[in-house]
């Protein structure tokens, strides 16, 4: 398991159901990860920071010689999308779960699999077909292009290095500082640059396909709440789908995968303007995070299906095979405060207890006494529910997040309850422009003072007065965080 | 006995009495609520608020209390308590005076040199938490005495990465506007 936190968790629970042995790798923050206590080994890998453990591909390979590992599984993020990777698992010998290296290298780079795409006869947004590093370049293609544009990463996506740039004037520095972030991120800075849809809802749909030339669709999942051009709920099914934009949506992305020679699980993500015209975005060449919404409304496991396929078998499904039962929606978890721009909020976990009931799962990566690494991705848990429809799905996400208690590190937890029982969200209103526009400075409401007060006083009463380490308290007045990451306003 | 506990912004002015081994009645803004409660964990409290029942849980650091209930975090201080121990700092606290990140973070690029004139608000570097990157302002208008820090250290809050002399009243209309 070349990842960390609850998605590797989440792999080694197939893995140990199918009877297949886990070796974890682990980085000097991570020593008490949730990974390394679940595997069946776990080796060293080195420094916290990712390029001394998680992204170093020599260690991870040798920690796999080591252990005797057949197949590495990359997880998302880290070395998941990096060709590179996946080049030296098939030179070692050693299985990669996941596409080829050469169609990953191919749909890695956004400008490339926008030329891929287009030859397979699905739509794009307009914009550029290949990346480039001179400003003066960029900035004449802008123009062209019209404002707003989108400056994007060639080689990764998760809102890493994308920059919205209104006007002219903004333009250099935007590309400056889009390439920094970008060249941190995937370790390589080029960018490109798209024309800015305004309120365009994202959908993408789940493929998988096997060596054999089998592909299948497993429906779509609906990404528009986002923050910072970063997904934090996810549905499926989508409230704007119809059968009929199904069937040609769900066509458009089996034609993607076929045109590019796909194998494995993957995504293909589109833009859906409000005519309900759909563009291509990108294909994530991995497991995506928000998969298990598709598991629980198919029944399938999507990381078996992964391990089967990458053994060479046969997808034990076909199309027509393929159902989806009820209405899922996943709420990601992150440390971070919604009450000051989502801005991270790393520490210990002083105590938690997750939500349970029926339909409701927490691919979760903490526990009790864990303290949540300052250097990687500050997702804490991916909480999922599924209900016969809609309407019963909100009901029951709404409680297990009430359910759902984190204390130690602040998350996004208020926020997304108040999402949820908003009548925009009920509505089906869901739109990438979500957050700014219906929920733009927002603060919990705190009508239950009078007990919380209570609650105060009975701890001093009953002598639970010792103080506990590190509650991110809040300190009144300005922020001295001048621009909340790429996307502050 | 009396209490003025801090929520947020707003001080709240209550009385407590012990009316059993698991029972309080709160004096507040001329209300009488009655509070029994179940002290269900160090964490965990089961109370019954006149007569609605709620499950509450609570982290302490130092006069700080995190309390939330049904998903709603409060943090609560003893504002006497605080009033005490931290008369006279408030103002430090709400105006930044020095750039230092508010957390832990790894500093990812330096945008100024030593001596360098810089305005109030103009960044001066970036540090990146959680793979967020994050510009700090300046936070007067000085020139650039010393950086104290190189491009990949880690930084924790209340380190001072950037010293900056600030301007010895060099414009007064200025300094009467800020602090905002």
């Amino acid at each position: 398991m070349a990842n960390r936190g609850e998605i590797a968790r989440r792999i080694m629970n197939t893995c140990r159901e199918m009877g297949v042995a886990t070796v974890a790798v682990y980085s000097e923050a991570d020593r008490k990860a949730v990974h390394v206590l679940k595997a069946d080994q776990a080796v060293f890998l080195g420094g916290s920071d990712p390029s001394e453990s998680y992204l170093n591909i020599d260690k991870i390979i040798t920690a796999a010689r080591q252990t005797g590992a057949e197949a590495i599984h990359p997880g998302y993020g880290f070395l998941a999308e990096n060709p590179l990777f996946a080049e030296r698992c098939e030179r070692e010998g050693l299985v990669f779960i996941g596409p080829p290296s050469k169609v990953i290298r191919e749909l890695g780079d956004k400008t490339v699999a926008r030329r891929t795409v287009t030859g397979g006869g699905v739509p794009v947004i307009p914009g550029m077909n290949k990346p480039e590093s001179d400003t003066r370049v960029l900035a004449a293609e802008a123009e062209k292009i019209g404002y707003p544009v989108l400056i994007k990463a060639a080689a990764g996506g998760g809102g890493k290095g994308m920059r919205v740039v209104s006007s002219p004037g903004e333009f250099q520095d935007s590309c400056v500082s889009a390439t920094s972030e970008a060249k941190r991120a995937f370790g390589d800075g080029s960018i490109y640059l798209e024309k800015f849809l305004s309120r365009p809802r994202h959908v993408e749909f789940q493929i998988i396909a096997d060596k054999h030339g089998n592909v299948v669709h497993l429906f779509e999942r609906e990404c528009s709440i986002q923050r910072r051009h970063q997904k934090i709920i996810e549905e499926t099914p989508s409230t704007i789908m119809t059968p009929e934009l199904r069937e040609r949506m769900g066509k458009a992305a089996v034609a993607v995968a076929r045109a590019s020679g796909y194998v494995n699980a993957g995504t293909v993500e589109f833009l859906v303007d409000q005519e309900r015209n759909f563009y291509f975005l990108e294909v994530n060449t991995r497991l995506q995070v928000e998969h298990p919404i598709t598991e629980l409304t198919t029944g399938l496991d999507i990381v078996r299906i992964q391990l089967e396929v990458a053994a060479g078998n046969h997808l034990p499904i076909e199309q027509k095979d393929v159902r989806s039962r009820g209405h899922a929606i996943e709420c990601r978890i992150y440390a971070e405060d919604p009450e000051k721009g989502f801005y991270p909020s790393p520490g210990k976990i002083i105590y938690m207890q997750e939500p349970s009931g029926p339909g409701i799962r927490n691919d979760c990566g903490i526990y009790s006494g864990f303290q949540v690494p300052v250097e990687y991705d500050p997702i804490l848990s991916k909480l999922v529910v599924c209900a016969e429809d809609r309407g019963q799905a909100i009901k029951r996400m709404i409680q297990a997040l009430e359910d759902y208690i984190i204390l130690g590190v602040k998350t996004p937890v208020p926020f997304l309850i108040d999402v949820l029982k908003s009548d925009a969200f009920i509505k089906g209103d869901t739109f990438t422009d979500f957050i700014d526009t219906h929920f733009c400075g927002w603060k919990p409401d705190r009508s239950d003072s009078d007990a919380a007060c209570a609650a105060f006083i009975i701890d001093g009463l009953t002598g639970n007065r010792k103080a506990a380490p590190v509650v991110g308290q809040d300190s009144a007045g300005t922020s001295p965080w001048q621009t909340i990451g790429p996307w502050g306003r | 006995m009396n209490y003025r506990l801090k929520i947020g912004e707003e001080v709240i002015s209550l009385s407590a009495d012990r009316k059993g081994d698991c029972n309080i009645a709160l004096s507040l803004d001329g209300r009488l609520i009655d509070v029994e409660y179940t002290v269900v964990s160090e964490y965990h409290q089961h109370l019954v608020v006149d007569g609605r029942p709620l499950n509450v849980f609570i982290a302490r650091d130092g006069n700080t209390k995190m309390v939330v209930i049904r998903g709603i975090p409060y943090y609560i201080v003893d504002a006497d308590a605080q009033d005490s121990s931290s008369r006279g700092k408030k103002r430090e606290q709400v105006i930044p005076q020095e750039v230092t990140p508010p957390m832990p973070a790894v500093v990812v690029r330096i945008l100024v040199t030593e001596g360098d004139d810089v305005k109030k608000g103009d960044g001066v570097i970036v540090v990146s938490s959680m793979k967020m990157e994050t510009t700090l302002p300046a936070p007067a208008d000085g020139r650039v005495r010393a950086v104290n820090v190189a491009e990949g250290d880690k930084v924790m809050p209340g380190q001072i990465l950037i010293d900056i002399d600030r301007e010895a009243a060099a414009s007064t209309g200025e300094k009467s506007q800020s602090p905002a």
